[in-house]
């Protein structure tokens, strides 16, 4: 599902990454592990169509996102990529429910996105849906982000720090529901961390290194 | 969805909101207030000017003898000879002289002796009754008739003066013979009666000491007799010219050769207008400036807004939302801020309107209407430009943020 080739991004003439290749099937987990300062979150807006690679390819399905322009690159997203970060961030104003109405709506899917209240049942928040998210839990708010990347049937599933912040437990609980997730809707999911506990439960991994 | 967002984003901040909304409203509501005040004042002073090329009254001033002579809202400058305003009846050069003479007052409503041309002149039709024809008879204005109550055959006392709670002329009983249809005019709030009733009144007051009510009934008859034998005077007289020329030799020739002042109403209001709009031009400036600063209000809020808000925008791009999309929603932010201080403007003028038509009102015989005016669509469209200006540098950051490092930043 996810190929990259040759991936190379440049901040500027001194700040330069040359990244691995990449392979992720549908359903699989690929965890990318380093120090803070190699790359990681860059990486992370690369796959996302965030930021746009000096060079080299991002094969989404058949979709080179390399290719697209910016706006293409927006389309695609919110078709296609689940983004979960490390802090839950939600639109304060708006309810549980309608801040996951936001991915089908912002991303143009219309009724092709799942049902809102089966997916909240299936991640044990649908008695939040009414609520303001500043009043939810940590957990649950993390739960929230999951549904949220999840409404739109993505093919890719990209999570920036998802467990950074949580306690053990918790931090146990949302790795196993991202992986069952992206195993039952056939997305690859692709982890960036540095946290040391998700290492025993991923197998595919990759570590970047500090480049000079 | 999108008008959703927006909406409840502008009152997750109620106070904010709030603020920039009332400050909106309060400009407008001034700016709306002072134009609807202007525009029917214009209109009212026009429409009751009609055909009246010269008001000739006693010496004075003019503004004065117009006020009070054609919209009856001063006292008048004094009395002037009926003999002289015959004479002028029989220059070739006028078309028509209407005589005025004030009497006393109805509860406030001033009693007008002229005679039934005066009615013609404003279009004044009858609803009920008939006009009048002899001395005591008296026509109502329609305002007056729903006022005071007055109705067809009943009688009633003149009060001197323009006082509520002056004394009453128990001598002279005035009768109602006809109810005018409104007519939006000064015949609206008159009581008209022939000129011999008002001299009938007032020439029995001078024959009369003031102190000596309780006389009997036989003074009448004497007082009757006096009338005869005085020289009749009038407040003032309305006319009409034969040619544009006319008007303009007219004054001069009668200010000079006559004891009468005789003076053009169009220019006299024309001078009000320029010294009212003094006035209305400060409170505008004033009210431009509240805009103003209601307007940087409101770019505060959103600025501020914009930077806690930094990472939910990110979101929402991150979610698919364009940058245009964006740049339209921050934009609507705006546009809606000021709709709402609009139309709550509105309502604040038409309360205003409401209080000043309760309070003020009965003094000046004018009521202000609530229908919406034109210049009020240009007051939205202003009010709209501000709020979309207040809301445009924060959409160009939004539209310029880098997605990248506002969601790393976060």
């Amino acid at each position: 599902m996810l190929n990259t080739k040759k991936l190379q991004f440049a901040y500027s003439a001194q700040r330069k990454f040359v990244f691995p290749d990449l392979h992720c099937a549908a359903g699989d987990a690929l965890l990318i592990t380093g120090a803070s300062g190699c790359g990681k979150t860059t990486l992370l807006h690369l796959l996302a169509g965030i930021l746009h690679p000096q060079s080299g390819e991002i094969l989404i399905g058949t979709t080179d996102l390399s290719k697209l322009t910016p706006s293409q690159a927006d389309r695609f997203r919110g078709q296609n990529i689940g983004l979960v970060y490390q802090k839950p961030h939600f639109l304060a104003a708006l309810s549980v429910y309608d801040n996951l109405l936001l991915a089908p709506y912002f991303g143009h899917k219309g009724s092709n996105s799942k049902d809102i209240r089966q997916l909240a049942e299936q991640l044990g928040i649908s008695h939040t849906l009414k609520q303001l998210p500043a009043r939810l839990s940590v957990g649950e708010q993390q739960r929230a982000s999951i549904a949220r990347a999840l409404v739109n049937n993505p093919k890719l599933i990209l999570a920036d720090e998802p467990t950074s912040a949580l306690d053990d437990p918790n931090c146990q609980a949302v790795i196993t529901l991202l992986m069952q997730q992206a195993r039952e809707h056939q997305a690859a999911l692709v982890i960036v961390t540095h946290d040391g506990r998700l290492k025993d439960v991923v197998k595919n991994q990759i570590e970047l290194v500090k480049q000079a | 969805m999108l008008l959703k967002i927006i909406f409840k984003n502008l009152i997750h901040k109620p106070l904010a909101t709030t603020l920039s909304v009332s400050l909106l409203a309060l400009s407008t509501g001034i700016i709306s207030l002072l134009l609807v005040m202007q525009h029917q004042l214009e209109q009212k002073f026009e429409r009751d000017l009609r055909n009246i090329d010269l008001v000739v009254g006693a010496k004075g001033s003019p503004l004065q003898l117009v006020l009070s002579a054609v919209y009856h809202v001063d006292a008048p400058t004094g009395n002037i000879p009926l003999a002289e305003v015959e004479k002028l009846k029989q220059m070739r050069s006028i078309a028509q002289v209407i005589p005025l003479a004030y009497g006393d007052s109805y509860q406030r409503f001033r009693i007008l002796g002229t005679d039934t041309a005066y009615i013609g002149k404003y279009d004044g039709r009858l609803n009920n009754g008939r006009l009048f024809e002899k001395k005591m008879e008296v026509v109502l204005g329609a305002a007056v008739a729903s006022n005071t109550g007055l109705q067809v055959g009943q009688r009633f006392y003149g009060t001197h003066g323009e006082a509520e709670e002056g004394e009453q002329h128990h001598e002279a009983e005035y009768v109602v013979v006809g109810v005018l249809e409104p007519s939006n005019t000064v015949l609206d709030n008159l009581l008209l009666t022939p000129i011999s009733s008002v001299w009938g009144v007032h020439e029995h007051v001078e024959t009369a000491p003031e102190t000596d009510h309780d006389h009997g009934g036989h003074d009448h008859d004497h007082d009757h007799e006096a009338v005869d034998t005085m020289p009749h005077e009038v407040t003032a007289a309305l006319i009409k010219a034969r040619s544009t020329m006319a008007v303009m030799t007219l004054p001069r020739m009668l200010n000079e050769t006559t004891n009468l002042q005789a003076t053009i109403p169009a220019l006299e209001i024309n001078r009000l207008m320029k010294l009212l709009g003094i006035g209305v031009a400060t409170l505008q400036a004033l009210a431009v400036g509240i805009m103003l600063i209601s307007g940087f209000s409101v770019f505060i809020a959103l600025y501020n807004r914009l930077r806690e808000r930094k990472y939910e925008l990110a979101l929402m791009r991150s979610l698919g939302c364009g940058r245009f999309r964006l740049f339209g929603m921050l934009l609507m932010e705006g546009l809606l801020l000021a709709l709402a201080g609009f139309l709550r403007g509105l309502g604040l003028s038409r309360s205003a309107i409401w209080l000043l038509n309760n309070s003020a009102a009965q003094d000046f015989h004018f009521i202000l209407r609530y229908d919406l005016i034109s210049n009020e669509a240009w007051l939205l469209a202003v009010t709209l430009l501000v709020g979309m200006l207040a809301a445009f540098f924060p959409a160009v950051k939004a539209f310029r943020m880098n997605l990248s490092t506002a969601l790393a930043d976060a």
